[in-house]
């Protein structure tokens, strides 16, 4: 996928950690891990609400779109087939 | 072609609902088909194994040649049966209590996800598949041997139609369709999964 999730280089420049954030935005470990390695699919507005909110920064900041060559499973169904297909 | 709505016509169709069945919830019925489903595959599994037995026993124990006698009614026509159509007669029966067998098993497993509010898998799109080609394979496996025991009792017993197969036919399709259904239900699954 081309969105890029840029949620290390804030987290550095706010001086927190993953678990720390985790705990703030109610969002467990392991998701915010999913959403942090780009391996997530969609994020809500109301998680994006809270990552911005704890994390004092805009929709902006977090997101970008950098477009390249697709990600190798990243459009699969269920089956391992490509979706979008009948 | 349009067909002109009730309303407009000055009259209002009463709104039809199945009646709710007393004191049974989504979960209950989730229940009480798991424990259906338990008792049904036991029995057959017993009578599966009843069946590979008794095909044991025609295949190693001696035997004279035994007659069945075949009937539709008030006469009946007596048929030798060699061993080896017997054996073939219950390798057939064992194929079909097993492939039974399996299916309700399948679905055991199924109902289970279900219970565990996780049905949305892979897994039970194969397992569906399965079920639908065993459904196919059985039912398709009892209509040609049908065919054959009326040829060998000629005129004692009618051989099957192919409208026999039509209902058969029409449920494995929904069995695949209900494949594909899970199909896309796992990959909306895997989709919510993967939304933080």
């Amino acid at each position: 996928m081309a969105i890029r999730v840029q949620l290390d280089r804030i987290l550095v420049e706010r001086r927190m950690s993953l678990t720390e954030l985790a705990d703030r935005v109610g969002v467990t470990l392991a998701n915010l891990s999913i959403l942090k390695t780009g391996k997530a699919r969609a994020i809500r507005f109301t998680t994006l609400d809270a990552l911005c909110r704890e994390l004092n920064c805009q929709p902006g900041d977090l997101l970008a779109w950098s477009p390249g060559p697709q990600d190798i499973g990243s459009d699969e169904d269920a089956d391992g087939a490509p979706s979008g297909t009948s | 072609m349009r067909f002109p709505k009730p309303s407009s016509l000055g009259f209002r169709l009463p709104s039809v609902r199945a009646p709710a069945l007393p004191g049974l919830r989504a979960g209950s019925m989730t229940r009480l088909l798991g424990v259906a489903l338990r008792a049904a595959f036991w029995a057959l599994a017993l009578a599966t194994l009843a069946a590979v037995l008794a095909f044991i026993f025609v295949a190693f124990v001696p035997m004279g040649p035994m007659g069945l006698t075949a009937t539709t009614g008030d006469e009946g026509t007596r048929v030798p049966v060699p061993r080896a159509y017997l054996l073939f007669g219950l390798g057939a029966f064992v194929g079909y209590l097993g492939g039974f067998a399996l299916i309700l098993r399948h679905l055991k497993v199924i109902v289970h996800t279900l219970r565990i509010g996780d049905p949305f898998q892979p897994a039970n799109v194969s397992r569906l598949k399965q079920i639908g080609l065993t459904l196919a394979t059985v039912t398709g496996g009892a209509w040609v041997g049908q065919t054959l025991v009326s040829r060998l009792v000629r005129g004692a017993l009618e051989p099957p139609s192919l409208f026999d197969l039509v209902t058969p036919a029409f449920s494995v399709l929904v069995v695949f369709v209900l494949a594909e259904v899970f199909r896309e239900g796992a990959r909306l699954r895997r989709e919510s999964d993967l939304t933080i």
